[in-house]
């Protein structure tokens, strides 16, 4: 029995070493596979930033090329832009290739394709990268800065080609879309400058950068959402001040600001919630308002410091679009037929300026109750008094176009001066009064056949202006009940006078610019709407007025939109009152460049990129900047 | 069971252990460098975003870094020390002006490209080169021409 129970405790001890054995193996290679695991992650970890380091390192060239040339789109003429050990670029057929060298010796690879791959012409309008350029990625970029209006992107296919028959989605105008690829890894690090887009051979991690880039201005003194030659006053509830950029936001005077509540209950609170800078003559001495000093910076404005200079020639005009004479458009509405049914409303159109109609026509005869002999020229559907050939809309895509109430506008527009005048007036019979204290017509108007007019009833004159440059030679003047605006300028020789109870602003995007104004006179708006019935019937009201891009005036900037109790302002973008031309040396003793805001809160936001809305990007010179106002790294 | 066999055993079970030992310390010291690398790579991208939004928003900043180049790592141009947990990391920025294939800045005077270079470094000894380094590099190119953090 005794060797057999030997035998027996002789196998359990081997059983038990060999258990211990193999658990201290296993633990050896479960602590080996554990690190090798931790090491592969942060070796993976390394590849995807360097992926993403060039990717965004590509994006920064493509910032600098579109600095140089608005017009770029991967065809460098020079084809091997860099090439000096570190970093080698090449560019060719709307192809850029960058390869850039770490200091252990390990690569990473950048491709921009502007190329559809689509074959010679195309969406594109180039033809297929020749040999070593082909790119095998779905990253399309776009340069639609030479646009207003938004682009749509061809999505790309898997073989790689863009098939513009469907949309990846919209580039939107005065913006390129950059989309670069990152790469790194063994199958970069083989990759030669003589060939850096050669296929890899070996594992490679991918990375991409997409960017909408916008060009702006690069501040040169303060980075001011308005800028005055004169007073800058507010009245009414509060006045905000921020910025979409950033930077800190401020408001520049070269003379005073003050914001006071206008029920004379003393200074209005200015705030400036991310922290500003507010400069005006005399510094803090200059500026009448509640603030918060740890908010709200006042410093001194200095002579020698100039405000946005943009000048008339650099003002993209409004294109050869459509044209139609000078004068004003009155919409009368429909007047009573034999069988005392209303009739449709008219356009009615008078060869004079704007104040002459009001003059000559509105004071002396609706103003009074009678309805002028003299009632222009009526012009219904396509304002076809221009008439002549050109001036004419095609059949299938009018520019402009009345029905009944309605004015419809797309597309560039441009005022043909007459010898009586240059403005151009969109105006209800009862023509608006921009203020409450302005009288207005009675109800209505009879004629000599004693038909009576509502003149101020029937339906309101809505304006709508879709993508459009509206350019006149003398005033504009816009007063209708209703404005819907989208992506549109309305850039004038004189003054500028809006009025509507109702406006509605559209862009590309939220953040989009959508109505820029450029005038040589002075900006007044107001959305005012007037209660129906003699001057004092309780009942005027005012509407919100919020739009974003760039408002230049050489004169000043007058916004009512009503005070306390009034209506909401808020604008987005920058906006200047120079106080003369800007190309001419600055009289410091002009009265002009004041601004003057009634509005029961306003908020101003600063955002140095609506300025391509008004001065096309390769007219802002070499000095220009490209910000992401959207950016995606992954 | 002999004496040779028990003395065997003892001996295969000390080299087992001392191996594991090994291992595991090696182990500990590779995945506390892979953790403090990465603790680098992202102190370095906190740095350099620092430093680049500090140039964006400066003027005087901003001519500093676009008029001279600092490429050598004994004259930097920003250097300082950057704690993350316990670990004290110290970083060297050095920069270098792009050239085109000329020898000329590329693009001009307002539209360059600039070559920036951040070192950090941990413990005492960054002479080592290899796996036992003890510095973290990332290389990325600005535009004078960007106004954003990309």
């Amino acid at each position: 029995m005794l060797p057999h129970l030997f035998n027996q405790s002789r196998r359990r001890g081997i059983a038990l070493l060999t258990a211990v054995m193999i658990a201290l193996v296993m633990s050896v290679v479960a602590r080996g596979i554990l690190h090798l695991q931790i090491g592969l992650t942060s070796q993976q970890n390394q590849l995807e930033k360097r992926a993403r380091l060039a990717a965004t390192s590509g994006l920064e060239y493509a910032k600098s090329q579109l600095a140089k040339d608005t017009k770029w789109k991967g065809s460098d003429t020079r084809g091997t832009t860099v090439d000096n050990g570190r970093l080698t670029i090449k560019e060719q057929d709307g192809v850029v290739i960058g390869l850039m060298r770490f200091e252990d010796g390990g690569q990473a690879q950048f491709r921009i394709r502007f190329n559809a791959q689509d074959g010679s012409g195309g969406v594109d309008d180039l033809g297929d990268p020749s040999d070593g350029y082909f790119v095998d990625n779905l990253y399309l970029s776009m340069n639609n800065l030479g646009r207003s209006s938004e682009a749509d992107l061809p999505r790309v296919r898997s073989n790689f080609k863009a098939d513009p028959s469907e949309s990846d989605g919209k580039v939107p105008g005065r913006s390129v879309l950059i989309q670069v690829e990152g790469r790194a890894g063994q199958g970069i690090d083989g990759l030669s400058p003589a060939q850096p887009n050669a296929t890899p051979s070996g594992h490679v991690t991918q990375a991409s950068a997409q960017a909408v880039l916008k060009a702006k201005l690069p501040e040169t003194t303060e980075n001011a959402v308005l800028q005055t030659a004169g007073n800058i006053d507010f009245s009414g509830g509060q006045l905000e001040v921020s910025s979409a950029d950033t930077a800190s936001p401020a408001i520049r005077s070269k003379k005073k600001i003050t914001a006071q509540h206008s029920d004379s209950t003393g200074d209005a609170p200015l705030s400036m919630p991310g922290g500003g800078n507010v400069y005006c003559q005399d510094g803090a001495l200059g500026l009448t308002a509640l603030y918060d000093s740890n908010q709200v910076t006042v410093r001194e404005e200095l002579p020698n410091n100039d405000l946005l200079q943009i000048s008339w020639d650099q003002v993209e005009k409004a294109g050869p679009g459509y044209q139609i004479n000078a004068g004003v458009y009155v919409l009368w509405p429909g007047i009573p037929s034999a069988s005392m049914t209303d009739g449709a409303p008219e356009l009615h159109y008078y060869d004079m300026s704007y104040q002459e109609y009001r003059s000559n026509i509105y004071e002396p005869y609706i103003l009074q109750g009678t309805l002028p002999p003299d009632q222009g020229v009526v012009v219904n559907t396509y304002f076809t008094n221009t008439g002549g050939e050109g001036h004419g809309p095609t059949s299938d895509a009018p520019k402009v176009r009345v029905t009944n109430n309605q004015i419809f506008i797309s597309g560039d527009l441009t005022i043909a001066k007459t010898s009586n005048t240059g403005d151009f007036a969109l105006i209800p019979l009862c023509d608006a009064p921009l203020s409450s204290s302005e009288p207005r017509p009675p109800l209505s108007a009879a004629a000599a056949d004693g038909k009576t007019v509502d003149i101020q009833g029937g339906d309101p004159l809505t304006i709508n202006i879709m993508n459009s440059k509206v350019q006149a030679q003398g005033d504009l003047v816009l007063k209708g009940a209703v404005l819907n605006v989208n992506d549109t300028t309305l850039i004038g020789e004189q003054n500028l006078i809006l009025n509507t109870k109702s406006l509605s602003v559209t862009g590309s995007g939220s953040d989009e610019t959508n109505l820029s104004l450029y005038f040589k006179g002075d900006v007044t708006v107001s959305t005012l709407s007037t209660a129906s019935g003699p001057l004092g019937t309780a009942g005027d009201t005012y509407g919100d007025f919020s739009i974003a891009g760039t408002v230049y005036s050489w004169g000043d900037i007058l916004a009512d939109v009503g005070s306390q109790g009034g209506g909401k302002f808020e604008f987005r973008g920058t906006m200047v009152a120079y106080g003369g031309n800007p190309d001419d040396p600055r009289d410091p003793n002009s009265n002009k460049g004041g601004f003057r805001l009634l509005a029961d809160s306003a908020k101003l936001i600063y955002d140095p990129t609506t300025v391509t809305q008004v001065v096309s990007p390769e007219d802002l010179g070499n000095s220009i900047v490209f910000t992401a106002a959207s950016l995606w790294v992954k | 069971m002999s004496l040779p066999e028990v003395l065997l055993a003892i001996a295969l079970l000390a080299i087992t252990f001392l191996s594991l030992m090994s291992v595991l310390a090696s182990g500990l010291r590779a995945d506390k460098k892979d953790y403090v690398k990465d603790s680098a790579s992202a102190a370095a991208e906190l740095i350099l975003n620092r430093e680049l939004r500090q140039i964006r928003t400066s003027p005087a900043a901003k001519q500093a870094f676009w008029n001279s180049d600092y490429p050598d790592r004994n004259s930097p141009y920003s250097s300082g020390l950057e704690v993350a947990g316990s670990t004290e990391f110290h970083y060297d920025i050095c920069t270098r002006t792009v050239d085109d294939t000329s020898g000329s800045p590329f693009n001009g005077t307002e539209q360059r490209l600039k070559q920036v270079e951040i070192f950090v470094r941990w413990g005492g000894d960054d002479t080592r080169v290899g796996f036992g380094s003890t510095v973290y590099h990332e290389l990325r190119y600005v535009s004078e021409a960007s106004d954003d953090d990309t």
